[in-house]
């Protein structure tokens, strides 16, 4: 069994959004202070790192985290790479990788879960500062991927839509077709292939997105 | 098959005397805003957990310092031992099932069953381990993690009269040659009643020089 951890660390100063806090870590009890044990509370978005959006994200009605089946978490998952000379994935990017091609028995590929690899695994994941010009989807891009039979579209940054589009199209075509959504991937140690994939979020009650730790595996 | 065996993250779920849980709406679609988004408070020992070795010992590992492989075990083992409530676990309940080959011992009291019925019984009245239990389970051959369903590997009464004994036998580094357990708290363990268990996940989240981390418990098991 190899083993991939694609988790961020979640730390006080990590990669965010710039208009929102990072996670904050507060103890309730020190070692060190005399007291019992060591004991901490942490404050954080539940967008925060590695993270799972759940419809209802951005669907009035959709989903909430604690309803989405955990089969769409565990299972098989393809990882594919985007060249880095792309700045945005559009449907021509997707069409280009030739997603729905029968494999070398003839059988259609699984596309449930599908995580992309862009450049921002090269420049951008490592570093705590926020950069704008992350690579992400364009809606076309989003709608072909549903069309495609996608579940669990997962990305190696902050959000599936590209920086400054506040009506956020690539979420509202993923998350309306009941797609789940894993952002802040660190892909960094993964090549492009087949795999295993665990990404099991924290279950918060009545939350639309959660924190998650997310592993691929190969036997 | 998997089955996941972690409780839900709510306001509801907060271990004795500690802060709980708070899910605060930022954003609400029902609102006008553009979103849904939410901000949490959370203390690492309400609901299902795992505690490092440096909950209780200083020079313990934070859950960040532990590489990912720790967290998977390929020959789990599922013991019943019923339970009174505040009647703890002994070495002789243990005594059972091929102990000397588990790397994870998940101890089913039938807690869980409370956990809904009758909230105060689970909170205080749960068995926690002997410290002759906690040694016994450090003490074993190939296991990295012993995980419950109820809420503490110490007692809630005689974990403060015994300075947390249990906690100590299973974590610090110089209470026995075997390195220190992951200890995995109130998990929900009536699933796995009558399954086969192939192999488990235990996925904390990945806080940076924490002592303990919430954790996705999940359960590969036959059919």
């Amino acid at each position: 069994m190899t083993l991939y951890d694609i988790s961020m660390r979640l730390h006080p100063g990590m990669l965010g959004w710039p208009s929102g806090g990072s996670p904050e870590q507060s103890w309730e009890e020190r070692l060190d202070r005399g007291q019992v044990s060591n004991a901490s509370s942490w404050r954080l978005s539940s967008h925060a790192g590695t993270h799972v959006d759940a419809p209802a994200h951005f669907i009035q009605g959709g989903a909430l985290l604690s309803e989405v089946p955990l089969d769409l978490f565990v299972g098989p998952c393809t990882v594919v790479e985007v060249a880095d000379e792309f700045e945005r994935i559009d449907c021509g990017v997707v069409e280009s990788l030739a997603l729905a091609r029968p494999d070398a028995r003839g059988a259609k590929p699984d596309l449930a879960r599908l995580i992309f690899k862009t450049s921002n695994s090269r420049r951008r994941i490592g570093r705590n500062a926020f950069d704008p010009s992350f690579v992400a989807f364009m809606p076309d891009a989003a709608k072909a991927l549903v069309g495609l039979g996608v579940r669990l579209l997962g990305i190696d940054y902050l959000s599936v839509d590209l920086f400054g589009n506040d009506s956020y199209p690539a979420h509202r075509a993923l998350l309306g077709a009941g797609v789940a959504i894993l952002e802040c991937l660190d892909l960094r140690a993964v090549a492009p292939g087949r795999y295993q994939l665990a990404c099991l979020p924290l279950r918060l009650e009545g939350s639309e997105a959660a924190p998650a730790r997310a592993i691929l595996w190969t036997n | 098959m998997y089955l996941e065996l972690s409780y839900v993250v709510g306001p509801g779920a907060s271990y004795p005397d500690s802060p709980p849980d708070v899910i605060q709406p930022v954003e609400r679609t029902a609102n006008g805003d553009g979103a849904n988004t939410t901000l949490v408070h959370h203390f690492l020992h309400n609901g299902t957990h795992v505690d490092t070795p440096f909950h209780f010992d200083p020079r313990g590992a934070p859950i960040d310092a532990l590489p990912i492989e720790a967290f998977i075990f390929h020959s789990p083992l599922l013991v019943e031992v019923p339970k009174a409530p505040g009647e703890p676990v002994t070495p002789e309940d243990l005594a059972r099932g091929d102990l000397a080959n588990a790397d994870a011992l998940l101890v089913r009291t039938g807690f869980d069953a409370l956990r809904d019925t009758d909230r105060a019984a689970y909170r205080v009245l749960y068995p926690g381990f002997t410290v002759e239990a906690a040694r016994f389970i450090r003490d074993l051959p190939r296991l990295r993690a012993v995980a419950m369903d109820f809420l503490s590997v110490d007692g809630y009464v005689s974990g403060h009269r015994s300075g947390y004994a249990a906690h100590h036998a299973l974590l610090d580094a110089d209470a026995s040659t075997r390195p220190p357990l992951l200890l995995i708290e109130d998990v929900n363990l009536a699933p796995l009643r009558g399954r086969t268990l192939r192999r488990l996940f235990a996925l904390p989240l990945r806080f940076h020089g924490a002592e303990a981390a919430p954790v996705a418990v999940l359960a590969e098991v036959e059919g």
